[in-house]
């Protein structure tokens, strides 16, 4: 008799965005985790409600009529845990993006060490920078009191000092904060995440621990070439729970019925992606990508070592940081395959900025929309440039060796074909060599970030069985050639038997259908150099890939993708991208 | 399901929270009837702090100077008045460089908080006070015309309404601002040009309400010193055929503008509200309400954008539009008798 990993118990996962609430349900069927379906309903820390209560608990009605489940009682009170009769469940996990991003003073020593540290610190989470002060700013003591004062900040992150370095000036930055946190009024003080030298923690307690809410964390550059953010990002996500109790109303409920506490989707997806990086090819790392209309979110993993960058300012449309109005018009119409005013183009930006719940009804809008969606993944990439690097990859646009790509977001799953989907991400994210990408069509993979953390098994398993969609295979050769010059051979090997070899030319995109249930072996010759990540450039192998919605996509069109200036030419370029994928 | 309210309302109740921006004094009483220049709380602005270094004025140690000074903590002192000395055979003294209250003091240093010009919160419109919010402000209800925008250009003001064009679909343009518009508040219906608004602040009027703005003109329409509010959408959008006659046939009454910025978190959004002299209370008007057959709606995106009709169906399942999205969707019967197809996520209830 086999043994089962597997309790029988069954989890709520609750994401609450800023558009929309999702309630999704697992449980064991068949002695596996499985995903059994999901609720979904407006969000309700806007006004009128403001309280995200509301929008759970009608979340949790569609999804018990979605599902047959019976989860709330004759009060209307989540059933926890289960009860003989199947009714309720045993576990809850949430993950909490509503609310305006969290406003962030930034004080360090040096711009290019400790403040650069403590931001990327910060884009680990919602947060929005509204000042940073620092050594070499030429304010006085008298300038850094009041700006702190105006801010009315929820946090204020202190860095600065290596492990055993500078002390003087970082008790010294200290003291307009220490000064604005006493002439502030009690409710009004800011919570304080201290980041830099551990070994004057004392002193940082002494001056500043009977002012409120001061966290001491581990230092985020202990060295002035390592940067540690590990430790502190935890401690940023307690503080990140705590200002949300306060401020957000609904989000204590939520949080205490939460098994390990409510959590952020970034932090989810992160711990997805350190998970699959451990169990996947170790050479290679793992992303996930989230593109929503508060933030995008991007997350690499490589052999259980992560990173996650959350950009709210890169959102479909935030408005609260009033994000589209300040996108290129310029870097957007590159990527819309018809001739559209500057003007018009902002009415429609400018549209979706007052509604982002709202959905494009025609062509035009569409794609304006999924060049947004481009354009946000490559701005995104571009802030990630640097953590990116030390996932083995080249200087941006060129990514590390990947397997697999996961993407979520509602411009992708709701996209008409997934041509659409998949080629919104080969133009955001230029993926490289050979790769999978894979759509989290039920948006599930944060919440399973936050059931990894109480039933690792169930985050496992849900994620194998059909949940995530296998949305294309892809093989892009990285190398320079002269437009329609052979860079790649392959012979292809069909489970029926079936036999074929095609030659792929530079600047072009192919499609090879390969539907699900069925696998196709290719035997890949690189030509000129080019590198499949086979062990260096023009080494081939063997590669098994399995269906998929589109198959498999041979993408030498170039890394990075080239730049077509002339309008007509591009325009021409986009259409025949998605005519190959559509195979029209 | 529910979905957002906008209103373009002839005669309704309207109750709207007048709030300080930091804790004060409330001055108005429950029951009270104010009108729109009456002030009904006010508070300090956050305070700007000065730190005086009496030590280096002195030419002292910290220490020597802390014994010269002449002022205590919790002292309110004026612009001049000395703060430590006289020392030396020069009689050095350091002087308060402003007035204000002494919050801090040692180490040769004086922490300033400076007086602050009080902030008072006026009425806005005439109205009654229904309710007091302590230490914040107070609830004001009237009764009037609402019709509430979906931008505004941050600004706030009262004045007179006048209406300087004779159809909702006519652009406004220089050439019909003249002295009808000047100190009033001006209605219109859209605007494409830079010119218009440019020439509508020199004639100094007081607020300007469109039914669409080119979203290129936004950067030069939040430089503008008087309100601007966008009742319908971002393009040549006239005015929807409600709010129109409602604002024009209020011509030459006072009314409250306020161009906020649209705060779904808080709720607020930009509105103009012109109360009207009516003794009986009509239902009050709310945030949200349940989209169901027979309901009148707003389309937010092109090819329908600013259109409004009444649902006619709420289709089970998901529909296609033109563009392959698959949506949640509604049938619409627009007022030209047109039926369109439109995704619920588009659709926001409107009173009129």
């Amino acid at each position: 008799m086999p043994v089962s990993f597997v309790k029988a118990d069954s989890l709520l996962a609750l994401d609450i965005g800023t558009v929309n609430t999702r309630a999704s349900l697992f449980d064991v069927v068949d002695a596996r985790y499985r995903y059994l379906g999901s609720g979904e309903a407006p969000s309700t820390a806007n006004a009128p409600y403001h309280d995200l209560s509301e929008g759970v608990h009608r979340a949790i009605e569609r999804l018990q009529q979605t599902t047959g489940r019976v989860l709330l009682d004759e009060d209307a009170k989540l059933i926890v845990p289960a009860r003989q009769d199947g009714s309720g469940v045993d576990l809850v996990v949430s993950t909490v993006s509503a609310g305006a991003p969290l406003k962030v003073i930034v004080v360090g020593l040096l711009t290019d060490i400790s403040l650069e540290s403590a931001s990327n610190l910060l884009s680990t989470t919602y947060a929005h920078i509204l000042e940073q002060i620092h050594l070499g700013d030429r304010r006085t003591l008298q300038d850094r009191l009041n700006l702190i004062l105006q801010a009315n900040a929820d946090l204020i992150v202190v860095a600065g000092g290596t492990e055993g370095g500078a002390e003087r000036a970082v008790m010294q930055m200290l003291e307009a904060v220490g000064l604005a946190c006493l002439l502030s009024h009690e409710e009004r003080r800011p919570y304080i995440l201290y980041v830099g030298n551990s070994t004057i923690q004392d002193q940082v307690k002494n001056a500043l621990g009977s002012l409120g809410n001061l966290v001491l964390s581990s230092n985020i550059r202990p060295t002035l070439e390592i940067e540690n953010l590990e430790g502190a990002k935890l401690d940023l996500m307690s503080a990140y729970r705590q200002i949300r109790n306060t401020h957000l109303p609904g989000f204590y409920e939520v949080d205490q019925i939460s098994n390990g506490g409510a959590i952020t989707p970034a932090f989810g997806w992160e711990r997805v992606v350190r998970m699959l990086s451990k169990a996947y090819d170790q050479r290679k790392g793992v992303m996930g990508v989230d593109i929503g209309a508060a933030a995008t979110i991007i997350a690499a993993g490589l052999g259980g070592n992560s990173t996650v960058g959350v950009f709210p300012q890169f959102g479909l449309a935030n408005p609260t940081l009033r994000n589209l109005e300040q996108i290129s018009i310029t870097d957007l119409s590159y990527w819309l395959p018809f001739d559209l005013s500057p003007k018009d183009i902002t009415n429609v930006l400018l549209t979706k900025q007052t509604y982002p719940a709202s959905l494009p009804m025609n062509e035009e809008e569409l794609a304006i929309e999924l060049a947004l969606g481009r354009l946000m993944l490559q701005y995104s990439l571009r802030e990630m440039r640097k953590r990116l690097k030390d996932f083995g990859g080249g200087e941006l646009p060129i990514l590390p060796p990947l397997e697999p790509i996961i993407a979520a977001g509602s411009i992708l799953t709701r996209a008409p074909c997934w041509s659409q989907a998949a080629l919104l991400l080969l133009d955001g994210l230029q993926p490289t060599r050979i790769t999978t990408l894979v759509l989290d069509q039920h948006h599930i993979v944060a919440s399973l970030g936050a059931a990894a953390a109480v039933n690792p098994v169930l985050a496992v398993q849900a994620m194998d069985f059909g949940t995530l969609l296998n949305l294309a295979s892809v093989i892009a050769p990285l190398g320079q050639a002269r437009p329609g010059t052979v860079v790649l051979k392959a012979k292809l090997a069909y489970e029926d038997g079936r036999q074929e070899k095609i030659e792929f030319r530079y600047g072009s995109l192919y499609r090879i259908p390969l539907p699900f249930g069925q696998s196709l072996q290719m035997h890949l010759q690189p030509l000129h150099g080019f590198d499949l990540g086979m062990g260096g450039g023009g080494i081939g192998g063997k590669v098994r890939l399995a269906g998929s919605a589109l198959g498999v996509i041979v993408d030498t069109r170039g890394r990075p993708l080239p730049r077509i200036r002339d309008a007509r030419r591009r325009q021409e370029w986009l259409r025949k991208n998605i005519a190959v994928l559509e195979n029209r | 399901m529910q979905l957002s309210v906008t209103h373009f309302q002839p005669l309704t109740t309207i109750r709207r929270e007048r709030l300080l921006p930091f804790a004060g004094k409330v001055l108005a009483r429950k029951g009270q009837k104010v009108q729109a220049t009456d002030v009904v709380a006010e508070c300090e602005l956050t305070s700007q702090f000065v730190l005086v270094e009496y030590a280096r004025g002195l030419g002292l140690s910290p220490q020597q100077a802390d014994a010269c000074v002449q002022v205590k903590v919790g002292m309110d002192i004026e612009k001049g008045d000395v703060i430590a000395g006289p020392v030396g055979m020069m009689k050095r003294l350091v002087r308060a460089p402003y007035a204000g209250r002494v919050m801090l003091m040692g180490d040769g240093q004086l922490l300033l908080r400076l007086k602050s010009q009080p902030f008072s919160l006026r009425a806005g419109f005439e109205g009654t006070v229904v309710e007091l919010i302590a230490d914040r402000g107070v609830i004001l209800q009237t009764v009037g015309v609402l019709a509430q925008g979906i931008w505004g250009n941050g600004l706030v003001a009262n004045g007179i309404v006048a209406a300087v064009l004779g159809k909702a679909d006519e652009e406004l343009t220089e050439n019909h601002l003249d002295q009808r518009a000047q100190n009033a508040i001006v209605i219109g219906s859209y605007v494409t040009t830079d010119r218009t608004l440019e020439k509508a602040a020199t004639l100094q009027i007081r607020g300007l309400v469109l039914g669409g703005l080119e979203a290129t003109l936004i950067p030069l329409a939040e430089k503008m010193p008087y309100p601007i509010l966008v009742l319908d959408g971002f393009g040549p959008y006239p005015m929807n055929p409600y709010a129109f006659p409602v604002l024009v046939t209020n011509e030459r009454r006072e009314a409250y503008l306020s161009a906020e910025k649209w705060d779904a978190l808080r709720g607020t959004r930009p509105e103009i509200i012109i109360p009207l002299p009516v003794e009986d209370y009509p239902a009050e008007s709310h945030p949200i309400a349940e989209l169901t057959v027979g309901v009148s709606v707003r389309i937010t995106r092109k090819p329908y954008c600013g259109r409004i009709g009444k649902v006619e169906k709420l289709l089970s399942g998901k529909a296609i539009l033109p563009n392959g999205l698959s949506v949640q969707a509604a049938q619409v019967r627009l007022a030209d008798d047109e039926v369109v197809l439109s995704p619920i996520a588009n659709l926001e209830i409107v009173e009129t």
